[in-house]
């Protein structure tokens, strides 16, 4: 038996290995296993606030900041002396 | 991937979508096949990340870049987001251990191929994840270096330079160095 | 099957902007709501107690614009975070609890009563601010000057009880809608007695000498119990009031500008669960001329 040479990987060799090799496969029926999760999925319901909710916000609002504020500022609420 | 279907998928057409999954899931396989993901992980990944697209989908704007650019984009984050899984790279670690004997004695030439795979993915694993995506993506046949710089978020001069740096040092594990 | 809500970040911010908290259970997050609203109620009442019953009365001030600055980083932090949440919480699944009416109730709550209530207390026990719109007690309080009163005065548990010398604030005998503000120079059972310029007060006269006189006025440094102030009188003749010793529960009051004043000489004495609050600190303090900023911090003794 011939004594084995060390020989090196070249590039050529290494570039078709790496083409080649360590690749995954897709399963049978992977895209009908993509959609059903896809089906599975809670609902997106893609809405923005309605224009009531900004209503009320802008409405109960000024109510609202006026006591924080006033809750802030408790201290410096002047009342008056006769 | 022509633009019809690009505009139906973001209307929300599913079986518009379900051509997006057939025609980009052997490349996506593929690329996380050689980023060192095993088969059933790679599955888990390619899965999540088409549910992401989709759930993403009206955010795609076709014009700021290619389709592919944008899954794969997906894709890398949640295979780096896998790698540091601490149970992950326990399990690769314990795979390769064991070659390491291997790769300093035999000449290459007297490897079956079967053997010849295992060198290379254990040379892999000794890359860090970033270049590993970096290798992954430029030998897929679908990428240009303009993709893979897209994907990779670094000047194609980069990738070019890294790339070779990466072949030599694979090269260097493949042929017994350290 | 679950219904994803994205929030909206506009939403939440504004939520937390009216009332803090708020936005943070928009965002499904109880916990964070609840104490960013009681960071924001509750962290101010122990600071605000702290000073009014053991720090120096010269350090209310800036211990009251102290507690503002910690409220409003509360508030904008509570206004940030929400903001923030909600953006990043693409696919936010409703929770079972978040319905209009239980939004509306704790608005309601919080706004209509939790929030007032505190306030309430805060100026009912802490701290309260007067406006001086008369020059009875001038030249101490002048006409214009804007003050805290320290509150934890005068009751159970108090900091401090009513003694001689205090500038106090008490409801009007005659007239229980008002307040005004004097000096308590007789406590119960004090014996007074005033000739011409001189109060006595058991037998020894307030007056330390020190008499000023210009044009028409004459300023007297009198001492009350361990407080020295100035009065000032501008006519020669004052009605005599004849000895008489001060009821069991009630106070003997008087303001520092003696021929300008309504006070226990008129309305007699007042009764000590009528006095409410004691002068601390001027924080403002205006004239016709414009702002008396020299005034701006003034320890009132």
């Amino acid at each position: 038996m011939n004594k084995q040479t060390n020989k090196a990987f070249t590039d050529s060799e290494l570039d078709e290995l790496l083409h080649i090799s360590a690749s995954a496969t897709p399963p049978e029926h992977f895209t009908q296993q993509v959609m059903a999760s896809i089906n599975a999925l809670p609902q997106t319901i893609q809405n923005r606030p309605t224009w009531w909710q900004w209503l009320a916000l802008t409405l109960g609002g000024v109510p609202a900041i006026m006591q924080t504020l006033a809750f802030m500022f408790s201290a410096w609420h002047v009342a008056a002396i006769g | 991937m022509d633009n019809t279907i690009l505009k139906q998928i973001k209307q929300g057409d599913k079986r518009a979508f379900s051509l997006l999954v057939d025609r980009f899931q052997k490349p996506l396989f593929s690329y996380l096949g050689k980023m060192g993901l095993s088969q059933a992980i790679a599955e888990e990944v390619a899965q999540e990340t088409f549910i992401r697209a989709w759930q993403a989908r009206e955010k795609f704007d076709p014009a700021r870049a290619a389709v592919i650019t944008w899954l794969f984009t997906i894709a890398r984050r949640l295979a780096i987001n896998e790698f540091q899984r601490a149970m992950h790279r326990y399990e690769r670690v314990n795979n390769h251990q064991s070659l390491e004997e291997y790769a300093d004695e035999a000449s290459h030439a007297s490897l079956s191929n079967q053997e010849q795979h295992q060198l290379l993915s254990y040379a892999l694993s000794k890359l860090p994840v970033d270049d590993r995506s970096l290798v992954a993506l430029a030998y897929i046949k679908e990428f240009e270096f303009s993709a893979i710089s897209e994907i990779e978020n670094i000047p194609v001069g980069t990738v070019k330079s890294r790339l070779y740096r990466i072949r030599q040092q694979l090269k260097t594990t493949l042929n017994g160095g350290q | 099957m679950n219904h994803i809500k994205p929030r909206h970040p506009l939403m939440a911010a504004g939520m937390s902007l009216i009332l803090p908290g708020f936005g943070q259970l928009y965002n499904g997050m109880v916990n964070r709501g609840l104490l960013v609203f009681m960071a924001f109620t509750l962290v101010t009442l122990p600071l605000v107690l702290w000073v009014t019953f053991s720090l120096p009365t010269s350090m209310t001030l800036a211990l009251l614009i102290l507690t503002v600055m910690i409220n409003a980083g509360i508030w904008i932090y509570g206004i940030v975070d929400a903001w923030k949440t909600a953006k990043n919480n693409e696919n936010y699944i409703l929770k079972d609890w978040q319905l209009p009416a239980v939004y509306l109730l704790i608005f309601l709550s919080a706004i209509f009563y939790f929030v007032p209530s505190m306030s309430q207390y805060m100026r009912t026990n802490l701290v309260e601010s007067f406006s001086v719109p008369s020059v009875s007690m001038a030249p101490s309080v002048l006409q214009g000057d804007i003050l805290f009163a320290n509150k934890n005065y005068n009751c159970v548990g108090c900091a401090q009880a009513a003694k001689r010398g205090d500038i106090a604030i008490f409801i009007n005998p005659n007239n229980r809608t008002q307040y005004y503000i004097k000096r308590i120079v007789g406590l119960p059972g004090d014996r007074i007695r005033i000739e011409g310029h001189q109060v006595m007060v058991n037998s020894v006269s307030l007056s330390k000498g020190d008499v000023d006189e210009t044009s028409n006025v004459t300023v007297i440094t009198e001492k009350a119990g361990n407080i020295e102030y100035q009065v000032q009188y501008n006519r020669r003749f004052n009605k005599p009031l004849k000895e008489f010793i001060v009821p069991n529960g009630e106070v003997f009051v008087l303001g520092d500008n003696r021929n300008n004043s309504k006070d226990s000489r008129h309305f007699g004495t007042v009764p000590l669960q009528d006095v409410v609050g004691k002068a601390s600190q001027v924080w403002m303090s205006r004239s016709e001329d414009g702002f008396r900023w020299e005034r701006l911090g003034l320890v009132l003794k």
